[in-house]
C-alpha cells in the first residue's frame, strides 16, 4: 500500500467526522502516527496529543531500549509527524493520574496474588477519561487512537466493536473496559488495515517511526523485570510454602508477589520434571504447583464486568479470550448479573489466571468482559 | 472557532525571533570571519577583528570594558559561571552564597549544586509582589559570604529588584554581587556602573539576538574559576573557539535596542492597554507582581477556575502564542516556583498565563488578545466544574 486517497482515508475514519475537530492520542509509535495522518487526509481538524504517563527516573529500568512509550525519541516522533503534516501537537502530563490509577493498581494486584493487566486499566481509567477531560474544552468532538479495532455506532448510539481484520494485531481485548460513552466518540482508523499496510503507509509518508520495533511488554517496567519493579516500589515479598496438588509441602519460596499462574521457573526449587504454578493463596502465601495437566480448567467467575450491549441472563455460542495471546475458545456465559458472570468453556483452558481479563465475542463482535476472579 | 488571520506572538520573555538586521550582521561575520580568531595568521587576524569589535560594542553598551566581557554559550552558562566561578575562585574568602527564591533555575540549580558540593546557601523569601525584604537581605550576609546573586527583573511576573541598593550593601562588606539581567536588557536600563554590580548576565536571544550566545560581565579584578575547561579563550575564563557570528549578532542586537529608545514606551503602551482590558473584561483574576515596579512588557496572570495548560492550548488554536508561567523544557505542568514563593493563592496557581509583548506587537494586539482570553475563560469556566481544578 503506497498511498491512500483522501476518499479512502475518509472511509477509514467515517464520513461524519470530516471537518470536525478530533484529538489523536499519539504515542510516537508507527500506528498512532499513521492514524493521525489518515485523519488529517480525511479532512479532520486534527490535534495530536501525547500523554506523558510516567518518568523513567521514577520507574527505574533501562531507558536506552528503543521502541517504547514516553521516551524522548517517542515525543520527538510525535512532534515531527505533526509538524510535517501540518497539525498542532501538545504533550499532556498525566503522570500523577497514571501513578495512582495504573501503577497503584498494578502493584496491588500482584500483592493480592493476581496477575494485573495494566493496559486495560490504563485505557479505561486514564487514556479515555483523562484525555477527554483535557480535549473536550478545546472543542474536540472525538478521540482517535492507533488501536487495531473496528468501531461503528448505530443511530441509537449503540456501539459495535469488532475485531480488526489483521488477526495478529487485533486489540479489542484491551478495550472491553472503555465505557460506551467514550466509545461513541472514538475513531479507530486502522481497524481494517493490516500492520504491513500501516508500515508501508508510514514509509510512503516519510514518517520517522516507520521501522520502530514492536514491544508487547509492560511499558513502565522498562527492563521487563517485575520483581525489580515491585522491590523498587517498596512492595514486601511474602515468603511461604510450596505445596503440591494434594497439599504436601515441597519447600519454601521467597515471595509470591509477581508470580503468575502457569509460570514454570522462578520458585528456586528443582523438581526433576516440569512443574507449574497452578494457584496462589495470598492469605498465607502458599503457592500450589502441579503438572501441565493441572493447569486446565473449564469454568471461571468474572467480576467488574462491562458489557457493550444489553445482555440476557445467559448466552451460549460465544467465544472467550482469557489473555491477550490466547485464542478465543467456545464458551457459554451464565448467571449474568451485577457485573459478574460465570464462564463455562466447552473444553478446559490452560492457565486461567485471576486478575487477567476474560473477554467475550459473538463472532467478531466484542460483547464485553470482566476480571477473572476465581477458577473452578 | 475562527481561523486566525495572523499568528500573534505574545511570548517574548521565552525568546525573541532573531532580527533580520542581526542575521545580516551574523552572515557578514560568517562570510569573513571563517578562521580561528586565536590564529596568528592573516585570516585569523581578520576573524579576531570582528570578535574584538563585537566585544568592544557589547562592553560599551552596558558601560563596561572589553576585558570585562566573557562570551558564553548562553544566559544559563553565564549564571553558572558567575556563581560557581566565584565560589571556586582562587580569591574566594568564604563558602557562603545568597540568592532569592524567585530566581531563574539557572541560578537556583547552580546554588543547589554548590550546596551538594559543600557550599553554604541562603535562599531569601519574597513578599506577595516578589520583593525581597531589605532587612532580611542585610541579615543574610555573613563574614564568609562570597557571592550574592539577585536577578534584575523576574521573567515570570516582571518584578524589578532594587539592584543598585542591594549591590551597594554587598559592596560595603566586600561581597561579590551578581545580577541575572537576562530578562532586563532592552526593556529597562542596564548599565553596570549605575547598578554597581560586580557581575551581570545577558542572553542574546531575549533581545532579538541569536540563541546560544550569553554574556557575562565580570568587573576587572574579579577572578573567576572557569566552568568550561580547555583552551585559554576569554582570558582563561571560558574555553572554546569563539562564536564569532554569535558575538557579532549579539553586539548588533544590543545596538539596535539602544538606537531605538522609543520602542520600550511603545511596547509599554500596548502592555498597559492589555492589562487594563484584561482587568476590565475578565473577572476573578490576579495580575501578579508589582505594576509600579515591573518590566514594561510582562503581564503574569492567574485565572481562577481555569487550567492554565488548557487556556494556553485554546489560545494557541486561535493563533495566539503565550506560555503558562514560564516556558519550561518539557511543557509539563508544575506549579511555578516563583508564584509559590510569592505565596499566590492556590485558586490562581493552576491557571497561570504569562503574556509578554515585544517588537512585533501591534497596538491592536492588546484588544485582540484580551477579547480572545475573555471569551475562552468564560467558555472554559462554563465547561469545567471549579472543583475539578487542583
Amino acid at each position: 500500500m503506497n498511498d491512500l486517497t483522501p476518499q479512502k482515508c475518509r472511509a477509514l475514519v467515517g464520513d461524519q467526522w470530516a471537518g470536525r475537530r478530533v484529538a489523536v492520542a499519539m504515542s510516537g509509535g508507527v500506528d498512532s502516527s499513521v492514524a493521525a495522518v489518515i485523519l488529517k487526509r480525511a479532512g479532520c481538524d486534527v490535534i495530536g496529543f501525547t500523554m506523558k504517563l510516567w518518568n523513567y527516573a521514577d520507574v527505574g529500568g533501562d531507558s536506552a531500549r528503543d521502541g517504547r512509550c514516553c521516551t524522548i525519541e517517542m515525543f520527538n516522533n510525535c512532534r515531527m509527524v505533526a509538524g510535517a503534516h501540518g497539525f498542532p501537537h501538545y504533550t499532556l502530563d498525566l503522570t500523577g493520574r497514571f501513578e495512582q490509577d495504573v501503577i497503584g493498581y498494578f502493584v496491588e494486584e500482584y500483592r493480592q496474588g493476581r496477575t494485573p493487566n495494566p493496559c486495560i486499566v490504563c485505557n479505561s481509567r486514564v487514556k479515555w477519561p483523562a484525555l477527554w477531560e483535557r480535549v473536550a474544552p478545546l472543542g474536540c468532538e472525538a478521540i482517535a487512537t492507533g488501536h487495531y479495532a473496528i468501531l461503528d455506532s448505530d443511530v441509537d448510539g449503540t456501539v459495535r466493536l469488532h475485531r480488526a481484520v489483521d488477526p495478529d494485531r487485533d486489540q479489542t481485548y484491551f478495550l472491553w473496559q472503555v465505557p460506551n460513552e467514550f466509545l461513541r466518540r472514538t475513531i479507530f482508523p486502522l481497524g481494517t488495515l493490516h500492520k504491513s499496510d500501516v508500515r508501508a503507509l508510514a514509509a510512503a509518508w516519510n514518517l520517522p517511526n516507520a521501522v520502530t520495533p514492536e514491544s508487547r511488554d509492560i511499558c513502565f517496567v522498562a527492563d521487563g523485570n517485575i520483581n525489580r519493579f515491585m522491590a523498587d516500589r517498596g512492595c514486601p515479598t511474602t515468603p511461604g510454602l510450596v505445596v503440591d496438588q494434594s497439599g504436601r509441602e515441597l519447600g519454601r519460596h521467597a515471595g509470591f508477589e509477581s508470580l503468575t499462574i502457569g509460570q514454570r521457573k522462578g520458585l528456586g526449587i528443582a523438581f526433576g520434571r516440569p512443574q507449574y504454578v497452578t494457584r496462589i493463596d495470598p492469605k498465607d502465601g502458599t503457592v500450589v504447583i502441579g503438572d501441565d495437566a493441572d493447569l486446565y480448567h473449564s469454568k471461571c467467575r468474572i467480576r467488574d464486568a462491562n458489557w457493550l450491549v444489553p445482555m440476557p441472563e445467559s448466552l451460549s455460542d460465544v467465544s472467550v479470550k482469557i489473555r491477550y495471546l490466547h485464542e478465543a475458545a467456545p464458551a457459554t456465559l451464565l448467571s449474568l448479573a451485577n457485573n459478574t458472570a460465570v464462564i463455562e468453556f466447552e473444553s478446559p483452558q490452560r492457565a486461567i489466571t485471576p486478575g487477567q481479563s476474560a473477554v467475550a465475542y459473538q463472532g467478531d463482535r466484542l460483547l464485553g468482559g470482566g476480571i477473572i476472579d476465581s477458577v473452578e | 472557532m475562527v481561523t486566525p488571520m495572523r499568528t500573534i506572538y505574545c511570548d517574548y520573555n521565552s525568546t525573541t525571533a532573531t532580527d533580520p538586521r542581526v542575521i545580516e550582521a551574523m552572515n557578514a561575520a560568517l562570510a569573513v570571519g571563517g578562521a580561528n580568531p586565536s590564529s596568528a595568521h592573516s585570516l585569523g587576524r581578520r576573524a579576531r577583528v570582528i570578535l574584538d569589535e563585537a566585544r568592544q560594542n557589547i562592553a560599551s553598551l552596558i558601560g563596561a570594558k572589553a576585558s570585562e566581557i566573557i562570551l558564553t554559550g548562553g544566559g544559563s552558562e553565564a549564571d553558572n559561571l558567575a556563581i560557581l566561578g566565584s565560589l571556586y575562585s582562587a580569591d574566594a574568602h568564604g563558602k557562603h552564597c545568597v540568592t532569592v527564591a524567585t530566581e531563574h533555575h539557572a541560578v537556583l540549580a547552580s546554588v543547589e549544586w554548590a550546596k551538594r558540593n559543600g557550599f553554604d546557601v541562603t535562599v531569601l523569601p519574597v513578599d506577595g509582589q516578589g520583593h525581597v525584604d531589605m532587612g532580611r537581605f542585610q541579615d543574610s550576609l555573613r563574614p564568609d559570604t562570597q557571592i550574592v546573586s539577585v536577578m534584575l527583573a523576574n521573567n515570570e511576573v516582571g518584578t524589578l529588584h532594587p539592584i543598585s541598593e542591594l549591590a551597594a550593601i554587598a559592596r560595603d562588606r566586600g561581597i561579590w554581587f551578581h545580577t541575572d539581567a537576562v530578562q532586563a536588557y532592552g526593556k529597562v536600563p542596564v548599565h553596570v556602573a549605575q547598578l554597581g554590580v560586580d557581575m551581570l548576565s545577558l542572553a542574546a536571544h531575549k533581545f532579538y539576538g541569536p540563541k546560544g550566545v550569553g554574556v557575562l560581565y565580570a568587573r576587572g579584578g574579579i577572578r573567576l574559576a572557569p566552568v568550561v575547561h580547555g583552551g585559554g579563550q576569554e582570558l582563561g575564563r571560558r574555553a572554546g573557539t569563539e562564536n564569532i557570528a554569535g558575538a557579532a549578532g549579539t553586539a548588533r542586537a544590543m545596538s539596535l535596542c539602544a538606537d531605538d529608545p522609543g520602542e520600550v514606551p511603545r511596547i509599554k503602551g500596548v502592555t498597559d492597554d492589555f492589562r487594563r482590558r484584561l482587568a476590565a473584561q475578565v473577572g476573578d483574576i490576579q495580575i501578579f507582581g508589582d505594576p509600579r515596579n515591573s518590566l514594561p512588557n510582562t503581564v503574569g496572570v492567574g485565572f481562577a477556575g481555569v487550567d492554565g495548560g488548557t487556556l494556553m492550548m485554546a489560545l494557541d488554536l486561535r493563533g495566539i502564542c503565550v506560555s503558562t508561567g514560564s516556558a519550561c523544557a518539557t511543557g509539563a505542568s508544575h506549579p511555578s516556583h516563583v508564584l509559590e514563593a510569592m505565596g499566590i493563592d492556590r485558586r490562581y496557581l493552576g491557571g497561570t498565563i504569562r503574556f509578554s509583548f515585544g517588537r512585533g506587537s501591534l497596538p491592536e494586539d492588546a484588544a485582540v488578545i484580551a477579547d480572545a482570553v475573555a471569551e475562552e475563560v468564560v467558555r472554559l469556566r462554563a465547561m469545567t466544574p471549579a472543583a475539578a481544578h487542583h
